[in-house]
């Protein structure tokens, strides 16, 4: 680096004086047909305006307005050879040939100073552009990386190392280019590597939305590059910067489009089995009851009963899927509006108590009546579900309370029982989708674990929470809350 | 002559149900499978009610009701899945007098059948009784008098005048929108809420328990039945 500048140096100050000589040689040879001293004086003033375009820098220029006042007044001026002066006026000459040259000088250099830079930032933007039209053909967030590498490689001229963070995976990818070539190795490492090689590298992290998605890595000795360097990099990281969360923000759009799409078709399946499903079925319970009518075998009536209760309950299963997809598409028809508790527990109260007649519900509400903004039918599904739960788990002789009271802006509802109670292994499960608790008979056991699951679907679609607990005596209790 | 009921229902196992169970009656039916057979049927046909599926596949259930209340007063109670609230209240409004949800059971088709058939034989003979009785309750419509289990009860004259609304179409399902057109003589969907209030009151003074309502039903999503059985 320092030869170099010594290089510069050398070659500059051989310009200046070659060009000081020639000018000296020139003017001697012209005086000798005869010119005047003003040719010469031109003469010089040239040679300092070349000098100063062929150097860089003023000192140059400086340098050669001074030698040349010192040539002319060696070689032109009275008395000649010597540096001392007879004629005052020539001490005026040598000041004017002075600030013509200083100024002539810096003009120049100026100028080629302002071409430079313009020229450097044609570049600049000429790289920027080609980084960022390459970025903007990529697709991925590796694809990214991979370009990323290789444009600042070509423009650093160095080993750079790109690190892929891939948050939502917790993937890390290290993309490597080597100095020469366009050639580029992948591989996946472990993010406890990552430090390591922030260590050894000179790096920028590459962050969108306050996340780590990205890591420049470049070799250490770069820490001292020029400020114009230095500024190029920050743009091109930036660039990069922009066009990996472009990738992100797709690959986001993407997901969640093919979730919704997916969760779609789901519903629509579901729904669709369901409604064929329930028209057969309501052919079958009809079947059933007429049948029931006709028949005077008892062993024939207990078989057919059979049928009549199954089918109804597969009715009521088909019910409760249905809801269930309505909830999961969070669709239009779901109809949030003041409904009075009253009216919504007689409703469900009335429903479910008819597959079990025998079963003794009590309920107590508020005196007040109690509004409570709610899609009515789906709250009627959660009790009915909570009911039939509870009187599965009882038997006609245990009770079944139903109450609602209000505790602040929360309206409470319950139903509890005082029959075989929870067993506290399944509590925390007791809500996930198709979870049966373990203490019911294999006969006795009907649900596929949807009903609880989708009462807690319904209540938290409301804004409400459920909960399920075990009595001190017995039994169980089942509690929750829609906010007013 | 038996009693001639039309069957409109495009799926035959269901028909075939609804058939076993008036015929068990010893009702006489005939069955459509489409709006238009069902209309050529009710035009030529001394019917004494019609059961009517909403989902038919020629024509809009809704739109027959409408087409056929132009002419004539017939009962008709109306067969649908329970998602189709909307179509159901639809239904009533154009004029049907009551709605069964699929799946219902003889004995709900039945009840239906029998409170609409009374109806239509009270409007014919036109001297609607001047005093209601369900259970304990009495109401006199002339002197203007509710009890209880033989003790006066006071009501508003607005509750007055929907319980005697309720009373005298018991057994028949009131969407809110009729209560609304009958009571206070305009009909917003906002005053739904002022119907329901209405409600709440007189329960508290007619039930003893308001949730376990002995007299006035609620269909919720619908409006309102007054229990006679």
């Amino acid at each position: 680096m320092l030869k170099k500048l010594n290089g510069t140096i050398v070659t500059h100050l051989a310009i200046t004086f070659s060009l000081n000589i020639s000018a000296t040689l020139l003017s001697i040879l012209i005086q000798h047909f005869g010119f005047t001293e003003v040719n010469v004086v031109v003469i010089y003033i040239l040679s300092v305006l070349l000098t100063s375009r062929y150097t860089k820098g003023y000192t140059y220029g400086i340098v050669a307005s001074v030698i040349s006042i010192l040539s002319f007044n060696f070689f032109f001026t009275e008395p000649l050879y010597t540096l001392s002066v007879y004629d005052r006026n020539y001490i005026f000459t040598f000041m004017v040939i002075l600030f013509a040259a200083i100024f002539t000088s810096a003009l120049t250099s100026k100028l080629i100073y302002s071409k430079e830079l313009a020229d450097e930032r044609e570049k600049q933007s000429q790289i920027l552009y080609q980084i960022t039209s390459s970025l903007a053909k990529t697709g991925g967030v590796t694809d990214v990386a991979a370009v990323s590498a290789q444009c600042l490689s070509n423009l650093l001229e160095c080993d750079t190392t790109f690190i892929a963070i891939n948050q939502k995976e917790n993937t890390v990818q290290k993309l490597t280019t080597p100095k020469s070539g366009n050639r580029i190795t992948v591989k996946d490492i472990n993010s406890e590597d990552i430090e390591t090689i922030i260590a050894n590298h000179y790096t920028f992290p590459i962050t969108v939305r306050e996340k780590r998605v990205g890591l420049v890595c470049l070799p250490k000795e770069l820490k001292a590059m020029t400020k114009e360097n230095r500024f190029l990099l920050d743009s091109v990281i930036i660039q990069i910067t922009i066009a990996i969360q472009r990738e992100i923000l797709t690959a986001e759009k993407e997901t969640a489009k093919a979730e919704t799409e997916r969760e779609r078709l789901k519903s629509n399946l579901l729904r669709a089995i369901s409604h064929d499903i329930r028209t057969p079925l309501t052919g079958i319970t009809g079947a059933a009851e007429m049948l029931l009518q006709k028949l005077k075998d008892e062993e024939n009536i207990k078989l057919v009963q059979g049928i009549f209760e199954d089918s109804g309950w597969l009715i009521r299963l088909i019910e409760n899927i249905l809801n269930l997809t309505r909830i999961q598409e969070g669709r239009l028809d779901i109809n949030i509006q003041p409904e009075a508790a009253e009216e919504i527990v007689a409703e469900a109260v009335s429903r479910a108590s008819k597959y079990a007649p025998n079963h003794k519900i009590s309920i107590s509400i508020p005196d007040d009546v109690l509004f409570i903004p709610m899609d009515g039918k789906l709250i009627i599904q959660v009790l009915i579900n909570l009911i039939e739960n509870a009187i599965k788990h009882t038997t006609p002789s245990d009770e079944i309370n139903i109450s609602v009271w209000l505790e602040g802006r929360k309206a409470w509802f319950e139903v509890s029982d005082n029959g075989a109670g929870i067993d506290l292994k399944d509590l925390p499960k007791l809500f996930d989708m198709f979870f049966i608790a373990r203490n019911t008979h294999i006969d006795a056991e009907r649900g596929i674990g949807l009903g609880l699951a989708i009462c807690k679907a319904i209540v938290n679609f409301h804004g409400g929470e459920i909960i399920a607990k075990n009595n001190n005596v017995r039994g169980s209790t089942f509690q929750f809350f829609l906010n007013l | 002559m038996g009693m001639l009921f039309l069957i409109v229902e495009d799926d035959r196992k269901i028909r075939k149900f609804i058939n076993f169970s008036l015929r068990s009656q010893e009702y006489d039916c005939i069955e459509a499978a489409t709006g238009k057979e069902a209309m050529r049927l009710i035009t030529t046909q001394n019917l004494v009610a019609i059961i009517l599926d909403l989902g038919l596949p020629d024509m809009d259930g809704v739109e027959l009701i409408k087409q056929v209340r132009e002419f004539s007063d017939i009962p008709i109670v109306v067969v649908s899945a329970r998602d189709q609230d909307n179509e159901k209240v639809e239904a009533l409004d154009a004029g049907a007098d009551d709605y069964l949800t699929k799946p219902f059971s003889i004995k709900e088709l039945l009840a239906r059948i029998r409170v609409v058939l009374r109806h239509s034989n009270g409007n014919k003979k036109e001297d609607a009784p001047v005093v209601y009785k369900v259970a304990d309750l009495e109401v006199d419509l002339e002197k203007h008098k509710v009890t209880l289990e033989g003790k006066d009860i006071h009501f508003t004259p607005m509750e007055y005048n929907v319980l005697t609304l309720l009373i005298k179409n018991s057994g028949k399902v009131l969407t809110h929108k009729y209560i609304l057109k009958e009571v206070w003589g305009t009909y917003l969907d906002s005053e739904i809420q002022s119907v329901r209030v209405f409600m709440a009151s007189i329960r508290r003074k007619l039930e003893k328990n308001p949730a376990k309502p002995r007299y006035i039903l609620t269909e919720v999503g619908i409006g309102y039945r007054f229990a006679d059985e």
